[in-house]
């Protein structure tokens, strides 16, 4: 799977480091002062990377979390996300990552222990108030935690600091981890799911819908509290069809009750990332479908947008409270 | 003639020798900075010694071509090693600049023929070998030059060992270089080959609908209504399952505003 590892001179000597190397005997190790010299330079391409990534390992120093924008939340004020991991296993089409990254590498931050400290000392700010963390923005949360153990290092933080949430947002069906502990109440795992048609003509390399679902399944039943993401939906004529079918077939194996939270947003991506990510595609539907700019955003008309964010909110309405569906407004 | 190029960047004669062999390229004859020979989709270029040189060479070749949209680049020379056997062949996954400093990494992205190998490109030969790595006089200028002209993926640069600890550089001669390049042609052909097949998947990608020369042609487009005609092809033909305008659609349009504008409004407007 992995047959490249580049490594920062900082982080060569990190247990975390020896480990994943330890993992991939076979893989060419590849020293380097820092990661950018591999990701950050330019003349690279993408969608050729993405037939075999490399895995470099690296050192964060800074910003080590983030304000997540306006609009990104599932139910409390004060939300934060953190990257340990740069770049997805995956290859969902629509996805904002090869837009913005130069390099399909996926870059992973071994110091998780400083991220951790400064997850810490922000929940710690504000003891009375719950706090959200994202960690499925630049990456998917569980796709490779046999060989980055994410969970295994952060859930224990947030297990003590209880005002801390952690979203878990993923595609992937690496549940063992999850499986083989008791659930936190403040963690919740959260499933991106689409139609299976539009699963299996855009999310490359991603699990399918029922492997999904069976995943979902087993942590709703193990006691850990779900979330449902339906971001980005995707305009199809059929679109009001094929999105009931899924709602349908998602609450007939839920647990409507025990779910934490669903979220909604059409597919959208900031344009500089559609220009480049247009680029890299110029030969695939997504983007050549008519498409609007809206304050520096491509996406569907406002007219379309509103059209299916508010059929799909009604759609949902049958099966879980208002209160538990948040659009997505960025 | 191809939509792509093969760029062989060697320093040495003796190095290009086996390689216009069996590739069978034939000399241009207006060159007069650097020798050059192809055989289309190939060209190579023979730089002379030094990262300077190669340098040089990577862009004159690139200059003196048909400007082609995509390319692949290969760097195929000798180098040392302190305890390598001589003959055996390493692709470059690091370069580093000896005298700079400066590193560049190549993307291996495809099965290799043979294993990889970091290298140190001095100014000058060196009997002094490094512990981890190949020493070669190249790499580094031509990778440099070549990232300016193609993405990184599609440059590569192979070295034999020709000499090491045991058996230095001073005793290497012309008749050597080529034998220990003959030896190596498998693994360069299949290096070429797999180059080829990236870079004729990058012009398959980016090829200009099948319309685009004939319409282009007929009426008289600006530069920028070029790209919007090729853009605007492209989505008719991604939405209408390859299906073009035809000449008789676009028969009442006079200007090449008319055609841009005719495509537009009939480009389809409903989603799949």
């Amino acid at each position: 799977m992995i047959d490249t590892i580049y490594i920062e001179a900082a982080v060569a000597d990190h247990p975390r480091t020896q480990e994943i190397c330890a993992r991939f005997p076979a893989a060419t190790q590849i020293p380097c002062e820092r990661y950018g010299e591999i990701f950050n330079r330019k003349a690279q391409n993408f969608r050729l990377q993405k037939k075999r990534p490399a895995l470099i390992l690296a050192a964060k120093h800074q910003n080590f979390v983030k304000e997540a924008p306006l609009g990104y939340a599932i139910g409390g004020q004060r939300n934060y996300y953190f990257s340990h991991m740069l770049n997805c296993l995956y290859d969902c089409r629509y996805c904002f990552l090869q837009g913005m990254f130069r390099s399909a590498h996926y870059i992973l931050f071994v110091n998780y222990e400083d991220f951790q400290q400064e997850i810490l000392s922000i929940a710690q700010q504000t003891p009375d108030e719950d706090v959200y963390f994202y960690s499925g923005y630049d990456c998917d949360s569980l796709a490779l935690e046999p060989v980055t153990h994410f969970t295994e290092a952060f859930l224990p933080v947030f297990e003590k600091q209880t005002n801390a949430w952690l979203e878990l947002r993923t595609k992937s069906t690496q549940v063992r981890g999850l499986l083989d502990r008791d659930p936190l109440q403040n963690c919740v795992v959260a499933f991106s799911l689409n139609p299976d048609a539009i699963a299996r003509e855009l999310e490359h390399k991603a699990p399918n819908l029922e492997r999904r679902l069976q995943a979902l399944e087993k942590c709703q039943t193990q006691g850990w509290p779900i979330g449902l993401r339906f971001d980005p939906l995707i305009y199809r004529a059929d679109y009001r069809e094929q999105y009931q079918a899924l709602f349908d077939t998602v609450f007939s194996r839920v647990d409507a009750d025990r779910v934490h939270s669903v979220s909604l947003g059409v597919f959208r991506l900031p344009e500089v990332y559609y220009k480049n990510t247009q680029k890299l595609y110029p030969d695939d539907k997504l983007f050549a479908e008519p498409l609007y700019k809206n304050n520096g955003v491509i996406s569907y008309s406002p007219e379309q947008e509103a059209e299916m964010l508010s059929d799909c909110e009604q759609m949902l309405s049958a099966y879980l409270p208002d209160n538990k569906v948040f659009p997505c407004l960025l | 003639m191809s939509r792509y190029k093969q760029f062989i960047v060697v320093a040495l004669a003796c190095e290009a020798k086996p390689l216009i062999a069996h590739y069978k390229l034939k000399k241009r004859t207006q060159d007069s900075a650097f020798p050059c020979f192809e055989n289309d989709p190939l060209s190579l270029i023979i730089s002379g010694v030094g990262k300077v040189a190669a340098a040089a060479a990577s862009a004159y070749i690139v200059a003196t071509s048909d400007r082609p949209e995509f390319s692949s680049w290969l760097n195929v020379g000798i180098a040392g090693h302190q305890h390598h056997n001589i003959g055996r062949a390493f692709v470059a996954h690091k370069i580093t600049d000896a005298s700079s400093g400066r590193c560049f990494y190549p993307t291996h992205i495809t099965d290799l023929p043979c294993p990889t190998a970091g290298i140190v490109t001095a100014d000058k030969p060196v009997d002094d070998y490094p512990d981890d790595a190949l020493v070669d006089m190249e790499a580094s200028g031509f990778f440099e030059t070549a990232s300016r002209f193609s993405t990184t993926e599609l440059i590569q640069s192979l070295k034999i060992v020709s000499d090491n600890a045991a058996h230095p550089a001073t005793g290497i001669n012309e008749k050597q270089v080529n034998a220990l390049i003959s030896a190596q042609l498998e693994t360069i052909d299949d290096i070429l080959r797999h180059q080829q097949q990236l870079a004729e998947e990058l012009c398959t990608i980016h090829q200009a609908p099948a319309q685009y020369e004939a319409i282009a042609s007929q009426w008289r487009f600006s530069h920028s209504e070029q790209i919007q005609l090729r853009d605007i092809l492209r989505r008719w033909s991604v939405l209408n399952n390859g299906a073009q305008p035809t000449r008789e659609d676009l028969r009442d349009c006079h200007k090449a505003k008319h055609v841009l504008l005719w495509l537009n409004a009939h480009l389809p407007d409903e989603h799949p």
